[in-house]
């Protein structure tokens, strides 16, 4: 790290600083983009998710290596990170944790779940019963654990990045709208390019790459920069922009909703941040629209996509 | 090679914008009020040629100018709508659904009085005002369909605004697919599971194979019972201190249900309900099923994404036909809307009653007042019961108020005021059934129609002020009816806007449009104004009573001269040769010898502009030489009485030369026998009297002195209303008995003895007197100022006036009659009092005005406008140029009022706007344009692309405009607009 970012004084950013943390970031991507071939949008776009504080969602077909790179995510900020396998018999106990009875004592002691560690990577949560969907939703939501009346709470920071299965597969529980709502962005990785797999295929082993990754950003760093985000300035007709949106989101049915509205709104500003600008441009909202806004509409993919041809920009 | 391009360009862009023009889908229609317009106009074009009204022409033109800027109004009106409609969801047919609908208002006028509704639905949403900038949500029902798919929904805008006078009407067609899918109903049970699922995306997990374990998906938990394994016990749970419980486990459902179509043996329709229920089923039951359809056939699958595409899949092969479903939407009817519709408020009913009442109230010069109670009456019944009356009562009103009309009108039902008078209860009679706009439209065109004829009696500038007022306020009722907000403001804004934006053009049509087109029908103009005047007979108390009203007869400018003094300020108007007593008339009219004389220097000559009575004398300054009325020349005839050849009824204005001396003229044999004719009821004692005169003188002079001795000195008195003189002995009680009278009592008296002392002698009734206007520079002449004097023939001299009443009361010489007969007393108190001297000048004052105006517009003829186009330098066009210009003045108009409407609204961003600038300029020099959600950053990119000799500057100033727009600093907005101009 060669510059120690602090907080500016005054409550305003200024473009050097937001320059000096594109930088800061662009080192971060450069890092995990040696683990993940050819696919450097998506990890902007995950690295914008974790600097807006939301939770990732990677819905693809299985094998593209989204395992691998929720690791490389946690191990390049020096996060500790779990894995949950989920399956159908899954019970919330198993994620959260439960009170045993503990003869010696004659008491109950919480033993906690693998839902509290910083980095938590839920597989395949659409194979579990919406019960345990839930019960990870509301952890996620609330940041503690409640068990027996008592609450513990889970680390900071705490990023739930799950994957599943497109749903269109028979078997599985689809996430009802409001839990898919949780989750900030619902990124899709896709296969490489050839010649990133003719690289990939030649090259080391991934995982073994991945052991071997220095931590690229001090987690302070990050939290640092996620306080930036907070203060990229954004302009009334700007807001003007993404009301048109929600609007217009808003004509059949119940569209976006306002928690969508705000998520976009980080979204954006942590792009904006990404890209070295100290205001939010329509641009960025644009950029991180189809995501922010896909998974949340009936219309999937298609309708964020009308939405946004559609909509002018004031 | 480009500029080519460009011009082809741009000649296509206008070719395209003329065919979407033409194509356009706002129609505004004539209605029925549009009829009735159209017949207004011309009846006020008519009443204009006809009598040469002024003000009837202005009003026309006003009117017509309003009328026209209504039609384009209305149509941009609807124009600057802009409709969004949302989506619609898939809905089950036989049921009505709501569409809603964003409008917007685009431009920088307000959209007022639009009415949405949908081709077939018999339901309308009325919108009120939509603010320019404004969106407004509306819901617009649509009617119950078919199974089926509609390719489109057609929404239909209405609007009535701004008078009503026009209907506009736009037909919105919305790209949207409306589906009804089938509505579920059917009783059959759904067809059993057929559809093994072979289990290719489930995922095989170790369990699958273990004996005990049924599938794959966890079922809960239940009582261990013997014979289960202890492997599936759940130890955890025992570990917290449960009972011994066992998991189980279900495989999902291993088979899918086939909903075929060929299987199900009903009628399409009925089949589609019975396949959209067993979809339904399926669904609340979890169970996968797949479709199998004549030409389609959809997969296994569950979740609502799937239940949409089998219900659209249905509707293909049950939809009814969509070329028939076109069909039955185009001959759906549209139902009646707001203006047949909606009911007024009642401050508004309220206001309209006021207005109507003061549009009769000018009408009723001409029209029995018996009318306007009629009037009075229901619009009292309609304000005060304000409940439906049964159909017969307006009939009955009309009938009755018909009947009285007939009986108490002189001229009859089927004559001009019969027929005003029938309007005026046909307004009543329509106010009691009237509901709905539509019927109150009606009304106010009836009310226009009345205020024009309140021009007709009278053209005086009060008169036109308050038929202007009228109008204004009908039309404000007029807008008013076009909305429901109970507001007065805005209409009354509106209509002024209106007014003012017609008066200019009305006015410049007044001047240019060519008077003598329309000569023709003045022959055909019948007048019936208010007539007052002498008359041509002379019964004893008429002219008192004629002397009464301080109205004016008629206004008199000298030119070249100073108005002669008091003592000459006699006008003679008309000779009575008849008498009998007190009584006089004309006598029988011989052959009219004119009397040619030539004006000599010295002579007096005025310009004379007469208030119509009805009668074919004209005023003229004692003694008349020669007169000029509209370029024909009339001579005094025997009795130096000017005789024009119509009767007098409309304002007139003549040249009269007049010479002060009389000259002297030898009598006819038979002028003098009819100079000499005495009464034959004569009585002895009056006989007696001239005799005594005769004697008293040898000259008829010294005759006529002695007489008038005689009068002055036996006390005889001057009184304006002596009581009346009736029956043959009139004479002798005057002249012996009461001795008091008027002027007309005096010059016949006096008339009589002289031709009973041999004397020819006549009277002549006219004026005398006259109130001078210093700022008008003419001279009033007032009813008031009636007089009567007799004319003797003395040899030598001719006819010479000797006037009793300067010799009885010399005051009356100088003052007028009514400070005369108030005494000094009075008179010395007038005099002092500011009041009265305020009173004087303010009212010389408005009759100045009213001069003026009637100058200037009411006797705006042919003649004033040739003089006027002279002036301007335009003295040869006349006829058929003229009107080409009056139609350019008119176009112009209504193309200023045009784009006054159209202007793009007011962007107050400076930012914003300069960036609009920019990005229309790129567009004009040739680029393809900006897309509406395209950002700066990613437009100056694109433009790099397509011309990188100006991506470099494209990109600073996209960023500079980012920056200001999205930033925080906003300055330097100078500096931007700046670089614009440079860019090429």
């Amino acid at each position: 790290m060669s510059s120690d970012l602090t907080l500016p004084a005054n409550l305003t950013l200024t473009t050097a600083d937001a320059l000096a943390s594109a930088q800061r970031l662009k080192v971060l991507t450069a890092a995990l983009s040696q683990i993940i071939l050819g696919k450097e949008k998506v990890i902007k776009l995950a690295v914008t998710c974790l600097l807006a504080r939301g939770h990732l969602l990677f819905e693809d077909q299985p094998g593209v290596g989204k395992t691998l790179l929720s690791q490389a995510l946690a191990q390049s900020l020096g996060l500790q990170f779990r894995r949950v396998q989920f399956t159908s018999d899954l019970l919330p106990a198993d994620i959260l944790g439960a009170s045993i009875y503990q003869r010696e004592t004659g008491s109950f002691s919480f033993h906690p779940g693998p839902v509290f560690t910083q980095v938590l990577l839920a597989d395949e949560i659409n194979r579990a019963t919406p019960k345990t969907q839930s019960a990870l939703l509301e952890a996620m939501e609330e940041g503690k654990v409640s068990c027996d009346g008592m609450p513990h709470p889970l680390p900071v920071p705490f990023f739930v990045i799950a994957t599943q299965n497109p749903s269109s597969q028979i078997g599985t529980f689809r996430l009802p709208e409001s839990q898919l709502d949780r989750f900030l962005m619902r990124l899709a990785l896709g296969v490489p390019d050839r010649a990133s797999e003719r690289e990939m295929l030649q090259g080391r082993d991934r995982r073994e790459l991945l052991r071997e990754m220095p931590v690229a950003m001090a987690w302070s760093e990050l939290e640092a920069m996620q306080k930036l985000v907070r203060l990229v300035h954004v302009a009334p007709a700007l807001l003007d922009y993404l009301q048109d949106l929600l609007a217009a989101s808003r004509r059949q049915g119940h569209g976006l909703s306002p928690r969508a509205g705000l998520a976009l709104l980080a979204a954006a500003r942590a792009w904006a941040l990404l890209e070295g600008r100290a205001m939010v441009l329509p641009e960025d909202i644009q950029a991180v629209g189809v995501l922010v806004m896909g998974h949340r509409l009936i219309g999937d993919v298609d309708e964020a996509e009308r939405l946004l041809t559609e909509t002018v920009i004031p | 090679m480009n500029v080519d391009k460009q011009r082809d360009a741009e000649t296509s862009e206008w070719c395209s914008r003329w065919r979407q023009f033409r194509q356009s889908s706002i129609r505004v229609r004539f209605n029925f009020h549009t009829l009735s317009l159209i017949g207004i106009v011309a009846a006020m074009a008519y009443t204009g040629a006809v009598q040469n009204n002024g003000a009837a022409y202005l009003l026309c033109f006003l009117t017509g100018t309003i009328a026209a800027m209504s039609w384009i109004r209305a149509w941009e009106n609807l124009r600057g709508l802009e409709v969004v409609a949302g989506r619609l969801s898939a809905e089950k047919a036989g049921l009505e659904s709501k569409l809603p609908l964003e409008i917007r208002a685009t431009g920088s006028q307000a959209v007022w009085g639009v009415e949405v509704l949908s081709a077939g639905s018999q339901k309308w949403s009325f919108i009120e005002q939509i603010e320019n900038g404004q969106k407004l949500v509306v819901s617009v029902a649509l009617p119950a369909a078919e199974i089926g798919v509609e390719p489109s929904i057609r929404v239909r805008l209405r609007s009535g605004y701004p008078l009503g006078l026009f209907s506009a009407e736009r037909d919105v067609i919305i790209a949207q697919t409306r589906k009804s899918h089938p509505q579920a109903e059917g009783v059959l049970p759904p067809p059993a599971a057929d559809l093994a699922l072979a289990g290719t995306r489930l995922e095989s997990g170790q369990s699958a194979g273990q004996p005990g374990r049924e599938g794959d998906d966890f079922a809960g938990v239940r009582e261990w019972q013997a014979g289960d394994s202890l492997r599936h016990v759940d130890w955890r749970a025992v570990a917290r201190g449960r009972p011994l419980l066992v998991k189980q486990w279900a495989s999902e459902t291993g088979a899918a249900v086939t909903l075929d179509w060929s299987k199900v043996d009903l009628e399409p329709s009925a089949r589609a309900s019975q396949m959209a229920r067993w979809i339904e089923s399926c669904e609340s039951s979890s169970t996968p099923y797949a479709l199998r359809l004549p030409e389609n056939e959809i997969a296994v699958n569950l979740g609502p994404l799937h239940a949409q595409r089998c219900l659209d899949a249905l509707l293909e092969v049950a939809g009814v036909n969509q070329a028939e479903l076109q069909e039955v939407q185009k001959s759906k009817r549209l139902p009646p809307g707001h203006e047949h519709s909606s009911f007024l408020p009642r401050g508004l009913l309220l206001a309209l009653c006021g207005m109507l009442m003061l549009v009769a109230l000018p009408v009723m010069d001409i029209t029995p007042i018996a009318g306007l109670f009629v009037l009075f009456a229901c619009i009292a019944c309609r304000l005060i019961l304000d409940k439906r009356l049964p159909n017969g009562v307006p009939i009955a009103v009309l009938g009755v108020g018909l009947g009285m009309v007939h009986f108490l009108q002189p001229t009859g039902l089927f004559s001009m005021e019969g027929g005003i008078a029938t309007l005026v209860i046909l307004l009543g009679a329509k106010l009691l059934e009237s509901r709905t706009p539509h019927d109150f439209q009606v009304l106010t065109m009836i009310a226009w129609f009345l205020c024009l004829c309140g021009l007709l009696s009278e053209q005086t500038l009060s008169r036109s002020l308050w038929t202007l007022l009228t109008f204004f306020g009908i039309a404000v009722c007029m807008v008013r009816f076009r909305r429901g907000r109970l507001e007065l403001l805005p209409p009354l804004r509106l209509t002024g806007t209106m007014l003012l934006q017609a008066l200019p053009v009305a006015l410049v049509l007044f001047f240019v449009f060519p008077r003598g087109a329309f000569e023709a029908l003045s022959q055909f103009g019948t007048q019936r104004t208010r007539k007052t005047g002498v008359s041509e007979e002379m019964e004893p108390g008429q002219v008192s009573k004629l002397a009464q009203s301080s109205e004016p007869a008629f206004r008199v400018e000298f030119l070249l001269s100073d108005p002669p003094p008091n003592v000459n300020r006699y006008w003679r108007c008309v000779v009575l040769w008849d008498g009998k007593g007190l009584s006089w008339r004309r006598g029988p009219d011989w052959p009219i010898k004119r009397r040619v004389r030539l004006p000599k220097a010295g002579d007096l000559k005025q310009i004379i502009t007469m208030e119509p009575h009805g009668r074919q004398w004209l005023p003229s300054l004692d003694v008349p030489v020669l007169a000029r009325d509209d370029g024909r020349m009339i001579l005094p005839d025997m009795s130096d009485m000017l005789v024009s050849v119509e009767p007098v009824n409309s304002l007139k204005r003549i040249e009269v030369i007049s010479r002060l001396t009389q000259d002297s003229i030898e009598l006819t044999a038979a002028q003098r026998a009819m100079a000499l004719e005495l009464p034959r009821s004569l009585s002895p004692q009056v006989m007696q009297l001239a005799q005594q005169f005769k004697q008293a003188g040898k000259t008829d002079l010294k005759i006529a002195q002695s007489a008038v001795g005689y009068f002055q000195e036996q006390g005889f008195q001057y009184v304006l209303d002596p009581g009346t003189y009736q029956g043959s002995g009139a004479l002798d009680e005057f002249l012996f008995d009461r001795k008091a009278g008027f002027c007309e009592h005096y010059s016949a008296a006096f008339a009589t003895l002289m031709r009973a002392a041999g004397i020819p002698a006549r009277v002549v009734i006219g004026y005398m007197g006259g109130q001078w206007s210093p700022r008008g520079g003419y001279m009033i002449v007032r009813q008031s100022d009636a007089h009567a004097w007799t004319e003797l023939w003395l040899e030598g001299t001719g006819w010479t006036r000797v006037d009793l009443t300067a010799a009885l009361a010399p005051g009356r010489m100088d003052l007028d009659l009514r400070t005369l007969l108030a005494g000094e007393g009075e008179l010395e108190r007038q005099r002092n009092s500011y009041f009265w001297r305020g009173s004087k000048a303010l009212q010389l004052w408005w009759d100045g005005v009213e001069y003026d105006w009637f100058n200037s517009v009411i006797s705006f003829n042919e003649e004033s406008q040739i003089e006027w186009l002279t002036w301007l330098g335009l003295g040869r066009w006349r006829g058929q140029p003229m009107l080409l210009l009056c139609a350019g003045v008119f176009l112009f108009a209504l193309l200023t009022l045009l784009f006054w409407l159209r202007r793009p609204a007011r962007q107050d961003d400076a930012w914003a706007r300069a960036w609009r600038q920019l990005c229309f300029k790129l567009e004009r020099s040739g680029l393809p344009a900006r897309m509406g959600h395209e950002g700066p950053l990613d437009y100056a990119q694109r433009i790099g692309k397509l011309r990188p000799s100006l991506a470099e500057e494209m990109k600073r100033l996209a960023e500079i405009y980012a920056r200001a727009r999205y930033g925080s600093d906003q300055t330097g907005v100078g500096d931007f607009e700046r670089a614009i101009k440079l860019i090429r």
